[in-house]
């Protein structure tokens, strides 16, 4: 510490804060802030190089079997004659349907939870219940379809039930994230519509719901993607492995690609296993396909809408 | 009288806000309201088109507002009409992330105005002095304006939808000079037309725009006059007080 000397315009940078109660440590936190880039870097790295790993093995073993026939013949007993076209038809029928009902009922949930409802206690006790129905194993929503579904509003071994199972599956999810993406709609905004004598509705409708519809995206994409692989829930729901025919409506009953898949590998046979690596495959470029779509329509939306 | 305060106390939660507060506004005046910060005028001019209805803890503990013939709080009275008749400009500018044309129309097309919509915008644009400025991109985002450009786009939203009443907080308390000066003038001509109160920190701008003056203190209407009494023969020490910038 130099207190003798004054601070005059020539003084140093350097010099003139010496003397400040503040001790910058510049290079400290610089030395930090790189060990920190490192780690998150080899994180990273980690993540992708156990990826590429398991794509390779899945790429190796199924790739050969993977062709034109195989998409678009149904199951068979020989592995070589053995396609995945009833299970390809069956996902694609189920995940629209579950997605229809889930996003239906999820952001209106969210709406009214969000918007309209007043905050009181029981709200909050909705809110609190919605939060734990989140983290509920799937299997457990596999038996209360079975129970309600399939038995109850007896819609059988079909289609509806394991559209109407995995939809209440991912409804706490949809509608946790549906609120967050309400709750980033700027209150200006609301207050600009109500003050031109609009109703909450209409507020709600023209201008909160498309604002918010990009975050609400990113959360019903993720869900949708999750019900689209889940195997466990719907084979308690009575999905069965070998259909030769496509359904006629939503009655008919059901095979899905994560149950076919799941059939496959559990076959002693080499052929089965890898035909079931090319089912995964098929699988992945599904999810890819779907979620490509859904963050195009996100990135139109976010392109009309920006404050 | 077109909107007034009737012996008006307003309350957030326990904590009375407004107190005992009377003021009337003729037709076609602007009202100026002063105060120090934090003395109730947000909350005094959001009970005018019950805005204040959005704020949880909000409780008008006693007195009424009148809307010309009508009990503004009173159960029988739909909110969304009052809001539809007393527009409000809001202190930070708050455009649509939609076009500035839409802006313009939403407003009106929601409540079923049947008149031309480009006619609509066009008068409006140009009643709010914005009209020359953007008039080739009407179709461009009205985010895309200027903080000056996007309030004069809300009061041309504002008086597109013909209001009889027109709020203002602290308008211009955003802005640079030059667009307070534009948005002065503007207050100016739409005082033809319509009923303007408006809040402000600004005590030129209240002496400049307004022919009445309210002055409020700790919730209290103190004094209520012709602007150029208050401002040269104030009758309340705590008014002149305030004017003379010795305190708030
Ligand atoms: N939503 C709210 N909940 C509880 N108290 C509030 C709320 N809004 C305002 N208040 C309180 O009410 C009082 C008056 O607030 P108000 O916004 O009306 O003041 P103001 O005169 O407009 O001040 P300013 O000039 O700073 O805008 C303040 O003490 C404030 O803390
Ligand atoms: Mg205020």
């Amino acid at each position: 510490m130099n207190t003798e000397k004054p601070i005059t315009p020539e003084t140093s940078v350097r010099e003139a804060i010496l003397d400040t109660p503040f001790k910058d440590n510049l290079d400290r936190r610089n030395f930090n802030a790189k060990i920190f880039n490192l780690v998150i870097l080899l994180a990273t790295c980690l993540a992708m190089l156990i990826l590429g790993l398991l794509l390779w093995r899945i790429g190796e073993q199924g790739l050969p079997w993977l062709n034109w026939n195989f998409i678009t013949s149904f199951p068979s007993r020989m592995a070589a004659r053995a396609g995945i076209f009833s299970a390809l038809i069956g996902s694609a029928c189920i995940i629209i349907l579950t997605g229809i009902i889930a996003v239906v009922l999820g952001v209106s949930a969210a709406i009214y939870l969000e918007e309209m409802s007043a905050k009181n206690r029981i709200n909050q006790l909705i809110e609190l219940n919605i939060a734990n129905l989140a983290g509920i194993p799937s299997l457990v929503y596999g038996m209360l379809g079975l129970a309600v579904f399939v038995r109850f509003l007896n819609f059988g071994r079909s289609i509806m039930a394991a559209a109407c199972t995995l939809a209440i599956m991912i409804l706490p999810v949809i509608i946790i994230s549906s609120r967050e993406a309400l709750r980033t709609v700027p209150p200006s905004i609301r207050l600009a519509a109500l003050a031109l004598g609009a109703t909450k509705w209409q507020t709600t409708w023209h201008h909160v719901l498309p604002a918010a519809m990009p975050g609400m995206l990113t959360g019903i994409i993720l869900a949708i993607s999750r019900a689209l692989g889940e195997a466990a829930p719907l084979i308690l729901v009575g999905g069965v492995t070998y259909i030769a025919f496509l359904p006629n409506s939503v009655y008919d009953s059901f095979t899905t690609l994560p149950i076919q898949i799941f059939n496959w590998a559990g076959r002693p046979q080499e052929e089965f296993q890898a035909i079931a690596a090319a089912g995964i495959i098929v699988l992945l470029g599904l999810v890819l396909f779907t979620n490509g779509i859904a963050i195009l329509i996100r990135a139109r939306l976010e392109d009309k809408n920006r404050w | 009288m077109v909107i007034a305060a009737q012996d008006l106390t307003l309350a957030y939660g326990d904590k009375n806000i407004v107190k005992k507060v009377s003021l009337e506004v003729g037709p076609r005046t602007v009202t100026a309201l002063i105060g120090p910060s934090g003395c109730g005028k947000s909350t005094l001019l959001r009970t005018f088109n019950r805005m204040n209805d959005f704020v949880p803890s909000f409780r008008l503990v006693d007195g009424k507002i009148m809307y010309r013939d009508l009990n503004v709080y009173s159960g029988d009275v739909d909110p969304v009409f009052i809001r539809r008749r007393v527009g409000m400009v809001f202190q930070k500018p708050n455009p649509f992330p939609s076009s500035i044309y839409k802006n313009i129309t939403w407003g009106p097309s929601i409540n079923g105005y049947t008149g031309d919509f480009d006619q609509l915008v066009e008068s409006s644009l140009r009643r709010a002095a914005l009209w020359d400025e953007v008039k080739d991109k009407l179709n461009s985002s009205g985010l895309a304006l200027s903080g000056g450009q996007q309030q004069r786009l809300c009061i041309a939203r504002a008086i597109a939808m013909d209001p009889d009443v027109i709020l203002m907080d602290e308008p211009c308390s955003a802005l640079d000079p030059a667009s307070t000066a534009r948005i002065e003038d503007l207050i100016g001509e739409l005082r033809e037309r319509y009923t303007i109160l408006i809040v402000t920190h600004n005590m030129q701008q209240a002496a400049r725009v307004s022919e009445h003056t309210a002055f409020m203190f700790q919730g209290e209407l103190i004094e209520h006059a012709v602007t150029k009494q208050i401002f040269n023969a104030p009758k309340h020490k705590l008014t002149e007080d305030y004017i003379m910038g010795r305190f708030g």
